[in-house]
């Protein structure tokens, strides 16, 4: 178990997690989480299905109150703020996003102006340029005027990028962004996000793409931190064996100098 | 990466044509006060267009002195209230429909879900037939009365079942929950309607079930119409908050929406909404469920439009829904619910196969 940095420099923007518990009735789900995310950089969340990624992505954008602990961005607590606040400098990606109506994906990245936006309609131009700004970042100007229904898993994935950038947020947090994405798509999303020099808060599968784009890595077991660090510190063959039951060399690759991850299994060929 | 980007721009944008949503408002609008217009001048007496504005003009203080009586009586007292009061129970059953399809994600949401016209007609019934023995008792205000307090009694009921420890209603066990209730209501109604022996009231429970705005006056379709319109105020004064429900809870909450404390003002503001038109005019079906789908397939499902056109294009179905109720058979009232499913239905039936073959 790698000890976790406590003590650290929280800088206006980063994210600061301490002592977080939170569960569904009698389940405890997560058990005194503590973890910190500096300002601009971005931080793998990883772990094992049912290890509480989501959950605590959940909990750390303010979308569920915890049991005990607290969420805190800058010097705020993120629990205290209004959801219109909170909506203003935290934005999620969900996983999997579905809707059975007709929009069009220019209608879905003008979601995320609703919480810059008054009760009253305030003229047609509100938030046109964020919009613009937001769409040419994620890459997705172009199909501003298809029908959501019509896109690919990897557009869809962009558009709810664009819908989160459109909201204009220091902390972006991203629950598997690239679990539908081919692997062009998923290197590009990643590095898209790491360009923003936004807060990123990212659960992740890929360990190899975790440790290439990634600041910090958090590792969770059953709802509970089990390591923290930079990567080389974290992926180690120990904790691969450890933490997902899967026996793997963690080397550093000849040519691109970057950390990767192979397993060994005797049934696989 | 380029060359997936390509391949996408190769495809033709697949541009959804919905009119303007300004153009379509003024258009239904004129539509609306044409409506109005002539729906005043159908009956068994004709009245021409020229005398139903004389009329209306001359009661609202413009110096014309050519209007007779009679036609002020038909025109002011006899058709216009009912007009007007089919007009705002139209508006008021389709905002409802329309917030509860977006805060449930449901597309068989209606303005009933929470239980709302299973209530009304234990209600109803229990004035109809239990209070007609006693003098008075089985008039317009007591009927009206009755039905409010049951819709309030079946609406309580529902919260009860479905309010979580949380304070949240969740959107399914909030639909079971109205399911459970209608029926219990519903075994209550069939009960006293068979054992009472009083065909007379066992046909007029039938009649009030499938809505009727015969009995509405002035008084009425004064009281219908403001609390149409403070919905509508209070429900697009929410319109972004619905939309923001269109990826589910999460989504809504991360874009900075109360969920709990938008979808309890909303779900309960529509039911008390739906208990008053009730009230007044019985559980007229069909318009709740069908036009926010129709004005969504023509126009889009954003709120700010879909809540003001879905208001207009209910409030014109429901007045030549009535106009027909009222016309169509001499001497003798069609059940409104009858003719808004006629009416109804076949526009949605065309509106539905036009969009699977575009889609």
């Amino acid at each position: 178990m790698t000890g976790l940095k406590t003590g650290q420099m929280t800088s206006q923007g980063g994210v600061t997690v301490r002592d977080l518990s939170w569960g569904v009735r009698d389940r405890r789900i997560l058990h005194d989480v503590s973890l910190d995310c500096p300002a601009g950089t971005v931080t793998g969340l990883l772990g094992p299905n049912g290890s509480g990624k989501t959950s605590l992505l959940h909990v750390m954008a303010g979308l569920r109150r915890p049991a005990g602990g607290s969420v805190r961005l800058g010097e705020e607590d993120v629990h205290d703020m209004s959801a219109r606040t909170r909506a203003r400098r935290i934005a999620v990606l969900e996983q999997h996003s579905s809707t059975n109506l007709p929009l069009t994906a220019g209608q879905v990245i003008e979601l995320g102006r609703i919480p810059h936006r008054g009760r009253w309609p305030a003229g047609r131009q509100e938030g046109a340029e964020e919009i613009a700004e937001a769409m040419r970042l994620a890459e997705v100007t172009h199909l501003v005027d298809r029908d959501w229904q019509t896109l690919s898993g990897g557009e869809r994935q962009r558009v709810q990028l664009a819908r989160a950038l459109a909201q204009q947020p220091g902390v972006l947090m991203l629950d598997e962004p690239t679990n539908h994405l081919d692997l062009a798509h998923q290197i590009d999303l990643l590095a898209t996000v790491r360009e923003l020099g936004l807060t990123v808060i990212a659960a992740l599968h890929d360990l190899d793409l975790a440790a290439a784009f990634c600041d910090h890595l958090v590792v969770l077991r059953d709802g509970r931190v089990v390591a923290a660090g930079a990567p080389p510190e974290v992926l180690t063959s120990d904790l691969v064996d450890d933490v997902y039951g899967v026996e793997a060399t963690v080397g550093t690759h000849e040519h691109s100098g970057r950390l990767h991850v192979v397993w060994h299994d005797e049934r696989a060929r | 990466m380029l060359q997936a980007v390509e391949a996408v721009e190769a495809v033709p944008p697949v541009r959804r044509r919905t009119p303007g949503g300004w153009v379509s408002g003024a258009l239904l609008s004129v539509a609306l006060l044409a409506s109005v217009v002539l729906a005043v001048g159908i009956g068994s007496v004709h009245v021409p267009v020229g005398d139903v504005v004389a009329v209306v003009l001359r009661r609202f203080g413009a110096g014309i002195d050519n209007v007779t009586v009679i036609d002020d009586r038909i025109v002011w007292q006899l058709r216009m209230p009912r007009i007007v009061g089919a007009a705002a129970t139209g508006a008021g059953l389709a905002i409802a429909g329309a917030v509860l399809q977006s805060l449930t994600r449901n597309d068989l949401a209606d303005p009933y879900l929470l239980g709302i016209s299973g209530g009304a007609t234990v209600g109803a019934v229990s004035v109809l037939v239990l209070g007609a023995g006693v003098a008075g008792m089985a008039g317009g205000p007591a009927l009206s009365i009755g039905a409010f307090v049951g819709a309030l009694g079946a609406l309580a009921l529902v919260l009860t079942l479905s309010t979580g420890r949380t304070g949240d209603l969740p959107p399914a066990r909030t639909v079971l929950a109205g399911v459970a209730i209608g029926q219990i209501c519903g075994a209550y109604t069939s009960f006293v309607v068979m054992m009472s022996g009083d065909h007379d009231a066992a046909r007029r429970v039938l009649a009030w079930t499938m809505g009727s705005l015969a009995g509405v006056r002035w008084s009425s379709a004064v009281v219908l119409l403001v609390v149409a319109l403070l919905a509508l105020l209070v429900i697009v004064a929410c319109a972004a908050d619905l939309d923001a429900f269109a990826f589910g809870d999460s989504s809504a909450s991360s874009l900075g929406v109360s969920i709990r404390r938008v979808r309890w003002l909303l779900m309960v503001g529509t039911a008390l909404l739906t208990a008053c038109l009730v009230a007044y005019t019985g559980a007229i079906g069909f318009v709740g469920l069908v036009v926010p789908h129709v004005i969504r397939l023509v126009c889009g499902p954003l709120h700010r439009r879909l809540l003001p056109l879905s208001a207009l294009a209910g409030a014109i179905l429901m007045i030549w829904a009535d106009t027909a109720a009222r016309s169509l058979v001499e001497g003798q009232e069609i059940p409104i619910g009858v003719v808004t499913a006629v009416i109804g239905a076949p526009v949605f039936a065309y509106l539905l196969r036009r969009e699977s073959r575009t889609r």
